[in-house]
Order: structure tokens, then sequence, then C-alpha cells
């Protein structure tokens, strides 16, 4: 009897581990020991419940973001929660710039000083005025070495004073450093490791750190930007930059709460409490790896514009499940479909859109090593494809067949589009025929090069990350090598991590590559490609980069490309598009990358329940102007 | 028996330990790290982020850290979603998981057994080849398969259930279904043999011989040592489901811990990796253990002095 009480409670107790988990993270010690039994009533919001949520607009995030604190965020996901939870000081819409949190703004003559009126009725979500110091404030955080902005790049070589306190810490704190080194005894010294945590603990005493902070204040206030009064701020450049307006509709231009940010820390983004913001809506909900709510906020200086009481985001990852649930009418607007439903949702579903994106696929070459340091070979590699084939057969969603670097979208400041696109429709350029490959051309110069036929090619491998997309496009690519030049090559998939370096490092022969736009001017593209850019992964360099160390082969047709590019930056107008064009022929005369298409957004909106979805130029979904139908 | 817990809670801190360790250098000799981002980080913001959360101390320091949080119960902060601690994530996925693997496992142990014992004791009759089809129906037919039809036939095409999400029990019915199919099957056939093998044995039929009942045979005498297997193989398979799914998580938007388990390796949240490495441990090590005392109760011959 006694037994079998016993194995009775052992099973008890075997289902009671599983609660065990629960007490472990707890972030409370919790006296009851049922308490750490979840209630799911609790996690439970309303918004599950059926009858609610009727006046929600349900769209699909379609990830789990990292982080939606708009100077924290790189990624696409947290933009598009952003741009409706957030308002820049200009916003980039279709028909254009247009003015949002500044009501009217003025360039000084020398372009160099910038200064905007901000609206009198602009305020926090919390009903706090919106002040020119809370951008000065944005601003300087976006460019805080301790910050540590992923996107403090999008600032600092703009605004005057904040590379310069971007990059301070280092300077700051060499003294100190060699202070504490010299202090240290010869068995430390040797002892890398130990050394490093010595410093590590010399550098975090509360004297040095205060020393090291004061100075850093310093660097702080010399960034040139300035609260001129409640509702005006000025901000200097370092040089004339005709896009900077359009950087100012940005996320890591948005401005956040200082008092908010300074007490709550990272993450304050994601609690509804403390996540006071100054756009059309501010968040009401949120649950990790489920959702987030986002409600209007009334305290919007154009709230009575504003329809849509809500809108939920949804982090459904899969693909299929996310479309199933459109089509069962439980989400509205979402983005990533299955590639394999594109040309059905084409031909039958109205409420399927593809549009351009700002962006281009491209493959790299290795241009430091054999056999791509030879232009004939990259050339011929180039021409070998058929790129219309690849966009039609392959990835079928809309993508446009590219035969050079920068998407049709960017435009000179005439307002003319960057590519000679006729009837929308691109057209050959560079040699490379959008349509289809120049089979005997490609061949002759593989023959040129020594290799006639392929022969005595030596043996390459394609470098991808794993993703079936890219794995589809390289197997398209090779089989076209093959089949054209007689040249047959591997190919190499490397995890997402890993491939970032070793491209980056130069370790590989040709490896896929591709870039998406950070704002609205060739510019986002072209400094890519710069030798003074760490994300030149194509080795292409005339000069040593400090960021490159590994890169020590030189390549002096890369100096006409940098030239024009210094050109740009110090140029205006049509002359200054005179440049970006020589630029983009310099790198595609060479040939350093070898374009394949410029990327498409797909899309759905529901039309049958919502109207007035917007996305900005940069593809971010804007809801402000949405409205349910009822 | 007291002495014997004792040892084997000793020994389970320390295959913990072990497995933290291991994940831990593991961990630190893949290459990338959790902020290898597309865009180019200069050295200097690189220097700045590694310092802001701490990843610049020489490793064993980090590792020191790290136990040290692990003893209090603080996992650290997730690189992954900035601000969220290892802990809080956890807590608020782990019931979603919880609940689907609780329903799923009282549904493989109750219908695997009584599935596996119908089988039995029908051996070779229709019901019985019935029932082994739809065993190795389950055990073949990969989840996801199971998950993208059920969505489609009952969310899609009948509307019986909701198409994602998990706010009210409807919700539950495919992640259920489609996270048990392969233990199911797989009990299922694993009671069958046992209970087939067992009654063939000398005391069943002894048991017979005596005049006992034959309802009496089996569930007295050839059901209890029929499921020593059994008991084998859910310890650890409760384990598995109730810290979820990957796959069933994704495709029914669940969202629960499965997902941890693969994003936090590919975005190098080291972390969640280690935290949620600690925290499956824990779970593994405390079923097993549970099973080993089990054993006591239904197998006579085991004794642990």
């Amino acid at each position: 009897m006694f037994k079998k009480l016993l194995s009775v409670f052992l099973v008890v107790m075997m289902l009671m581990t599983l609660s065990v988990g629960c007490a472990k993270d707890n972030d409370q010690p919790v006296d009851d020991p049922q308490g750490p039994v979840e209630n799911p009533a609790d996690d439970e919001n309303p918004a599950e419940d059926p009858d609610e949520g009727e006046d929600y607009l349900y769209w699909n995030i379609g990830s789990k973001p990292k982080t939606w604190d708009p100077t924290l965020n790189s990624a696409t996901d947290g933009g598009h929660i952003i741009m409706n939870l957030f308002e820049g000081l200009l916003a980039d819409t279709e028909d254009g710039l247009v003015g949002a949190v500044a009501e009217d703004w003025h360039i000084s003559d020398d372009q160099l000083t910038y200064t905007f009126d901000i609206r009198k009725d602009a305020k926090w979500s919390d009903g706090k005025d919106l002040t020119a110091q809370d951008f000065v404030y944005s601003w300087k955080r976006a460019c805080d070495p301790t910050v540590a902005s992923e996107y403090s790049f999008i600032v600092t070589p703009y605004i005057k004073g904040s590379e310069e306190y971007f990059n301070a810490y280092a300077e700051i704190k060499k003294p100190y450093v060699e202070e504490i080194e010299a202090g240290l005894t010869d068995e430390v010294k040797n002892d890398e490791e130990a050394k490093e945590a010595a410093i590590k603990e010399g550098l975090a005493k509360p004297e040095i750190k205060e020393a090291i902070d004061k100075e850093l204040q310093s660097y702080r206030d010399n960034v040139a930007v300035t609260a001129i009064d409640e509702k005006t701020l000025q901000v200097e450049l370092n040089m004339p930059t005709p896009y900077f307006l359009s950087l100012t509709t940005f996320y890591t231009y948005m401005p956040v709460r200082e008092d908010i940010v300074e007490a709550n820390g990272e993450g304050w983004e994601k609690n509804p409490e403390t996540c006071i913001s100054n756009g059309a809506f501010k968040l009401a909900e949120h649950q990790s790896g489920s959702h987030i709510l986002m409600v209007k906020n009334d305290n919007y200086w154009n709230a009575d514009s504003v329809k849509l009481q809500a809108v939920r985001g949804e982090m459904i990852v899969e693909q299929t499940t996310a479309l199933s649930a459109y089509q069962n009418g439980d989400i509205a607007v979402l983005d990533s479909v299955p590639t394999d439903e594109i040309p059905k949702l084409q031909a039958e579903d109205p409420n399927f859109h593809v549009a351009p994106r700002l962006g281009t696929y491209y493959y790299i070459f290795n241009v430091d090593i054999e056999p791509f340091n030879d232009l004939r070979v990259r050339k011929a590699f180039a021409l070998a494809i058929d790129r219309k084939m690849i966009v039609e057969q392959v990835t079928k969603a809309g993508q446009i067949p590219a035969v050079a670097f920068m998407p049709a979208s960017l435009t000179y400041s005439t307002g003319e589009s960057v590519r000679p696109f006729v009837d929308n429709k691109p057209v050959e350029e560079y040699g490379l025929d959008p349509y289809s490959a120049k089979v005997e051309e490609a061949k002759a110069l593989l023959a040129e090069a020594g290799y006639p036929n392929g022969e005595g090619f030596p043996a390459i491998k394609l470098l991808y990350n794993t993703h079936e997309s890219h794995q589809k496009i390289a197997e398209a690519v090779q089989s076209m090598w093959q089949e054209n030049l007689g040249i047959e090559i591997g190919l190499q998939n490397e995890d997402w991590a890993v491939f970032q370096d070793s491209r980056r490092e130069g370790n590989f022969t040709v490896s896929r590559g591709g870039w998406l736009g950070d704002y609205n001017d060739p510019m986002t593209m072209l400094d890519l490609f710069t030798s003074w850019s760490g994300n030149n992964d194509t080795q292409w360099r005339d000069e040593e980069y400090i960021g490159a160390p590994w890169d020590t082969t030189l390549n002096p047709s890369a100096k006409p490309f940098n030239d024009a590019i210094r050109a740009a930056f110090e140029t205006s107008g049509t002359e200054r598009d005179a440049n970006i064009k020589k630029a983009e022929d310099a790198m595609l005369d060479n040939m350093v990358i070898m374009p394949i298409y410029f990327y498409s957004y797909t899309d759905i909106v529901d039309q049958a329940v919502v109207e007035g979805v917007h996305r900005t130029p940069l593809g971010h979904w804007v809801f402000k102007d949405a409205e349910l139908i009822k | 028996m007291g002495r014997y817990i004792v040892k084997r809670v000793i020994s389970a801190v320390i295959t913990i330990w072990f497995i933290m360790t291991l994940t831990f250098i593991l961990m630190n000799n893949l290459p990338g790290d959790p902020f290898t981002s597309e865009r180019q980080q200069s050295e200097e913001i690189k220097a700045a982020v590694y310092a802001k959360y701490g990843l610049d101390d020489p490793a064993h320091i980090r590792y020191f850290k790290y136990l040290r949080n692990y003893a209090k119960g603080d996992f650290g902060v997730s690189f992954q979603e900035l601000g969220m601690t290892v802990n809080h994530l956890i807590k608020v996925a782990f019931p979603y998981s919880m609940k689907i693997g609780i329903a799923a496992s009282i549904l493989i142990i109750v219908l695997g057994v009584i599935l596996g014992v119908l089988s039995a004791l029908k051996q070779n009759k229709p019901t019985d080849r019935i029932v082994m089809i739809l065993c190795t129906l389950g055990v073949t037919i990969p989840s996801f398969v199971l998950a993208t039809g059920f969505l489609y036939f009952f969310s899609r095409k009948l509307g019986w259930v909701p198409s994602y999400g998990a706010g009210t029990w409807k919700h539950y019915i495919g992640p259920v279904i489609a996270i048990s199919a392969f233990s199911l099957a797989f009990v299922a056939r694993l009671s069958r043999t046992s209970l087939i093998e067992v009654l063939q044995q000398d005391y069943i039929r002894t048991a017979r011989a005596k005049g006992l009942s034959e309802r009496t045979v089996i569930l007295k005498h050839a059901l209890k040592n029929s499921l020593i297997p059994v008991v084998t193989y859910i310890g650890p398979m409760i384990a598995g489901i109730v810290t979820g799914s990957f796959v069933i998580e994704k495709v029914f938007a669940i969202p629960g811990m499965g997902d941890f388990f693969v994003s936090s390796i590919q975005n190098r949240d080291y972390t969640m990796i280690m935290g949620i490495t600690v925290f499956y441990s824990i779970f593994v090590v405390i079923a097993i253990l549970l099973v080993d005392i089990i054993y006591v109760f239904i197998d006579p011959r085991i004794k642990y002095d």
C-alpha cells in the first residue's frame, strides 16, 4: 500500500517539476509554492478575446524585433514600429519630403547650418511638450560612444563635432591606460588576459571613471546641435549634404525622451508604461514573440486625422501561417509571403502587390586573388548569366534584372532617375544585357584571359549564406556558368554570422552580396565600395584602410572611384550628379560586382478591410492615414 | 533510498555544471558574435558595444561571472531582444510551451498505453493491424507536415480552429496533436511489444493456471511490468516536449520557448544560449532522476541501496 501511495506521489512530483522551472525564472522570490505555476489567464490579454479587437488593424510584423528604440534600432522590423510610434522632423512620403514635427526649416547659404521650427502643438504621448532639447539629447545619444548605436554612422559623418565625440573615448582613456599599465608587474604584463582585466578594473575605479566622463562631456557639448529656444533646433554640418533633410526622416534621427531613457535604461521601449513616443500611435501592449499593440496617441499633434484606433502587430515568422491567416481574414496587412505562392497570388489576388525596393542583389568578386583579379574574367562571368531568367524562373517576386548598381528609385538632383529605364524597363548598360546572357562575348573574354572554353580554370567556390532563396539563385548561376563558359564551380554555404566574417576578410573568390539603402540618396549605395568602407568586401582598395588590415593588395583601378566619391562630397547640384555617375561608371567598368537584380517588395493589404495604408520610399509601413472599412 | 537520492542530486548538479561548461566553451568557439551585422561596424563601435555588454572581459572571467549569476538564478540580459532579461523571456514563453507539453504528455501516455495494450491483446487481429498502421504513420509523417495539414483543413477549409496564436483552448488542439503524433505512436508500439513479451512469461502462465480472471492477469500482473520500457522513454520525452518545439510553435505561431533553441544559436545570443541550455538540462536531469526512482516501485528487481 505504502509503495502504491509513494508511486502516485512520485508521478505527481514528476508533473510538479514541470512548474519547478517556472519558479527558477521568476524574477521575484515567491513565497506561495503555487505562485510559480503560471496562471494562463494572467497572460491572456483582452485582444485575444474574440469580441474585442474589432477596431484593430491586424498586421504581421513577421519577426521578433530586437528593439524599437529609434537610436538603437538597425533592422527593418523595428523600423516599421518606430515609423508608427515616433515621428521625425520631416517625413519621407510618396510625394517627397514633408514637414512632420518640423513646421518649417531654413538652410543657410553655405548649406552648413539647418534651423528647424518645431510645431507648437507637438507633444509626447504623455502630454509633455516636445522640445528642441529632446532632439538635442537624442542626436547626441546617437553618437554617444557609451550608447554604441549600430547606426551612429548615419549621424557622425554629418553633424559637426559628432565624430570627434564618438571617437573621443578611445583617445581620452589612453593616458589612463598607460598609467595603469606602468603600474603592473611584469608577470601580469606578459599575460594578455590578465593585463586586459587589470586595465578594465583600473578604468572602472570611481575617480578615473569620473575624470573620463568629465572629459567626454566636453566633447558631447561640442556636438553642434543646439536648442535655440524651446521650439527651435539648429544643427551645423561638416560639409554641405544635399540629403540631410532626407536623413532627418530616418529613425536614428527621431526623438526619444531623456528622462525616460535615463531612468529605465535599455528596453524602455518594450514596456507600455515607459514607451513614451511622439508619433500617431503609442504602445499599449507588448508580448515578446507574440505581438505588440499600438493604439492611437491622442496627444499627437495631428491626432484628428488619425482614424485608426489600434494596430496589432503580430510576430508570425512562418510565412505560410501568415498567408493562411490573411486568407482566413485574420490579418489584413503583411509583407512576406512564401515565394512559391507568388505566381498564384499575382494572378488571382488583387490585394497582392509587388513594388521596387531600394536595394540590389549582386555577386561580388574578390579582386585581389586569382582568377578574379583579371578584369576580363570578371566581365566574362558577369556576361554569362541570364538575369531575366533568374528573376522570372527563380526568384519570381517581381524583381527587376540589374545591370548596374544603383536602383532606379534613386535620383539625381534634377529629379531624374539614376537608371536610364525605358518604359520602366531596364536597358543594356555597361555591356550587360538585362534580358539575356552574352555568351560569345563572354567566351572571347575568357579565352583572352587564358582560359579558352574554361580550360585550365582554377577550381573555385561560390560562397553564399545559408538560405533557400540564395541557394536557388546560386544553383541557377552555377549552371549558367557551366553551360555558357564551360566552367564548373562549387557551391559553399555558410551560416550568416560566419559568412559575414568570411566575406569581409576576403576569404572567398566569388560571393553573394546585397545591399538595401538607408536613405534616399545615391550615396547610400555608392559609399559601400569606397576604400575606406568596412563593407567593401570586394577588397577593391587603392589605399590601405585601418578597418581592413588584411587587405594589403592594392588596386589602382579603385582610384577613379574614390576620387569621384570624394568629389561628390564637395560638390552639389549637377556637378555632384556628374561625380556620382563617374563613380558608378568606375565601379561597373571594373566589374567589381556582378549585378543580378534590384530587390522588390511583396505586400498584401486587404482592401476589403483597410484603406490608406502606405509605405515610405524606404519601405516602412505607415498606418497613420489608414482607415478600417466597416 | 534517501542516500541514493542525495547521491543522485549531487551528480545531477555536477552534470548540469558540466553541460554548462561545455556549452560555454563551444559557444565561445562559434565564429561570429551577437553583434555581427551586415553594416560593418567600425572598431570603435565594436569596442563600445562589447564594453557595454561585458563581452570585452577575457573568457575565463566571463565564465566565472556566468557561474556566479546562474547560482543566483540570474541568466542575464538577452542580446537579441534589447533590455529583456533571459529570465523574463523564458518566464513569458514557457507557460505556452508547458501547456502544450503537459496536454501532449497526458495524451501520449494515456492514449499510447491504451492503444498499445489493445493491440497486444488483439495481436494480429484487425484492431492490431489498424493501430499499427496508424502508428507507422505517426512515426513517419514529419510533425510540420501534420501541423501544416491540420491548419489547412481545420482552419482554412473548415474554420473550426483559429489560424494562429495561443489565446483560447482551441488554439492548442493543433499543436498538441502535431507534437504528440510521434511519441504517441512510439509509446503505443513500445507498450504493445513489451506487453506481448510479458504475456509469454512463465509467471503469467502461472497466474492463468491459478484460475485468475484475464482482467486481473493483465491489469495486475502483466501491465505493470510491461510499462518499464515506456517509463524509460517518457521521462526525457516529457522534458523535451514541455520545453517547446521549434517547428510546431513556428507553424502555429505560438509564442513559446521552442524558438529560443534555434534562434539563440543563429543569433549568437550568448546569454540566451546558456540560459536555455541550463533550463533544459535541469528538466532532463530531474526527469531522468524521477524515472530512476519510479523504477523501484514498478520493478521489484531494482533496488538502490
